[in-house]
């Protein structure tokens, strides 16, 4: 029988060094090299660097702006996504189309938008500056750019899995006696929750490492509105490598132990799960 | 409880699912809902579960109507045609459901819930599965779930949609049987949805013809088959 997974072995082997080549050279490689310039002029030169007081107000704000975000995202992505696969309501397909939009959008385009509303010659520019409310230049800014960016990461995790499982469950809860939030708490997060997870995490990665955006409304004011990439982008064009570097390598970190959480999490409960 | 159902109409857009049904389920009865796919059978189920909603008619459970009553506080078991069993829970949390989300002053201790469940586990002939997870069971042993956690609730009333589809033809014929005799030992009135003759035929007290969302024929089995004049009957039957 000769079937897909029937190829010879000389074909599978290739097959295999090319796809460990192609990951190596274009994921890996450029990490130890984040890392390698990071500490090529020593721990000190890069403690330096991220401890500077410009660099830990960027590493604040960082944080701060995905502390707000990452938890707007999770509950309006699952909202939305709940409401997109469990019910049936015109206009479904264009919010589908709508969550997709900051996807097909450049980061740069948003950012822009967000000036063009609530800039000092936008829309709503007057009226905020009448009210002394300043959002572009400012974290508001900050926290809308990277909600519209990051916002479809979990709402598209969630939609095809969750119009995959259908209704039925639900429908059985409901017949049972459950109110919408035990359905939602005891039957749809635990069959989401893996997605979920996923979505949260892509979502904070990018929330961290957003730029475009963030870039257009920040106005680069340093230790005040600069986030972790702006600050990595202003060291890196004062020639100053090695701090950029430093900086740089505590963002991938930050990311990778997002990712080891993830793996850490997923290990647990597969061993709490029972033998089949 | 009976079901008594009145007038009841449905449109899905320019298709008309329910026209104007009216039905009486007796008390205690086991009743066939039996019908080409499209007649509208499932609908009338999910309607009198709660589930749809009517565009015109009543439905009274009990005498009681259930216009205004949400599908969670009707107290009806309902069994899906895919069982709909939870995926992440085991056998015995699926049993325990009902019970567990209960408001607080009606909800069962914890060790009474234990024995409430075993009860009914033991009543469906598999307490040894009480540890498995759905997909690690057979299906008709998935329906042998579906029906102990619908029963845990004590419905008022019980309803089946095509409760043997999924299977093949010797555990069906087995299911039969024995949800024959567990009606005859719980007295529960239950309606059941099929597109097989024979089901309904073997089964029920009484078969209830569907056709185009119109009940064309109610009564016995025996009157029904002797009953040729209907043309929609008729049609369905010789199939």
């Amino acid at each position: 029988m000769i079937g897909a997974t029937q190829e010879p072995g000389w074909v599978r082997g290739a097959l295999i060094v090319a796809a460990i080549a192609v990951l190596s050279v274009f994921l890996l490689l450029p990490l130890m090299v984040v890392f390698a310039e990071a500490l090529r002029r020593g721990w000190d030169v890069a403690r330096d660097a991220i401890t500077d007081p410009d660099a830990l107000a960027a590493i604040r704000l960082t944080l701060l702006v995905a502390a707000i975000v990452v938890p707007i995202n999770t509950i309006c992505g699952t909202a939305a996504a709940w409401a997109i696969a469990k019910f049936d309501f015109p206009g479904r397909a264009t919010i589908v189309a709508l969550i997709e939009l900051p996807f097909s959008v450049s980061p740069v385009i948003a950012g822009l938008v967000f000036i063009l509303l609530f800039g000092a010659h936008g829309w709503f520019g007057a009226w905020l500056q009448a009210h002394d409310i300043q959002i572009v230049f400012a974290l508001p800014g900050l926290v809308l750019a990277t909600l519209f960016v990051t916002f479809p990461f979990v709402a598209r995790e969630l939609i095809p899995l969750m119009q995959e499982q259908g209704r039925d469950e639900e429908e059985a809860a409901i017949t049972l006696g459950a109110s919408g939030w035990q359905v939602f708490r005891r039957v749809t997060l635990p069959n989401i929750r893996w997605a979920l997870l996923s979505g949260v995490l892509l979502c904070n990665a990018r929330a961290m490492g957003e730029f475009g955006a963030v870039s257009v409304v920040s106005g680069h004011v340093r230790g005040e509105t600069n986030t972790m990439p702006l600050h990595i982008e202003i060291l890196y064009n004062e020639y100053q490598i090695a701090g950029a570097f430093a900086v740089a390598a505590l963002l991938a970190l930050l990311a990778l132990v997002t990712l080891a959480v993830k793996g850490i999490l997923e290990a647990h409960t597969q061993r709490r799960s029972p033998p089949a | 409880m009976s079901i008594e159902v009145r007038d009841l109409t449905r449109r899905f857009g320019p298709v008309t699912a329910l026209d104007a049904v009216d039905l009486t389920v007796p008390t205690g009865s086991f009743v066939a809902l039996l019908g080409p796919s499209g007649s509208g059978k499932t609908t009338l189920l999910r309607t009198i579960g709660g589930l749809e909603f009517p565009d015109t008619g009543t439905i009274l459970i009990g005498g009681r109507d259930m216009s205004a009553v949400p599908a969670r506080q009707r107290n009806i078991g309902f069994v899906f045609q895919h069982y709909a069993l939870f995926r992440h829970m085991t056998v015995f949390e699926n049993v325990a459901f009902g019970l567990r989300v209960r408001p607080r002053p009606h909800r069962p201790t914890g060790a009474e819930i234990t024995r409430r469940v075993r009860e009914l586990l033991a009543l469906v002939r598999i307490p040894e599965l009480e540890r498995r997870y759905p997909d690690q069971i057979s299906g008709g042993q998935r329906q042998r779930v579906a029906l102990a956690r619908a029963l845990a609730i004590e419905p008022t009333v019980l309803l089946l949609d095509e409760p043997f589809g999924a299977l093949d033809a010797k555990v069906r014929e087995e299911l039969r049987i024995w949800l024959r005799s567990l009606h005859d030992r719980l007295r529960l009135t239950t309606l059941f949805v099929t597109h097989d003759q024979a089901e309904a035929f073997a089964l029920a007290d009484r078969v209830a013809v569907m056709a185009s969302g119109r009940i064309e024929a109610f009564g016995a089995p025996e009157d029904i088959r002797g009953a040729r004049d209907n043309v929609l009957v008729t049609d369905f039957l010789a199939r």
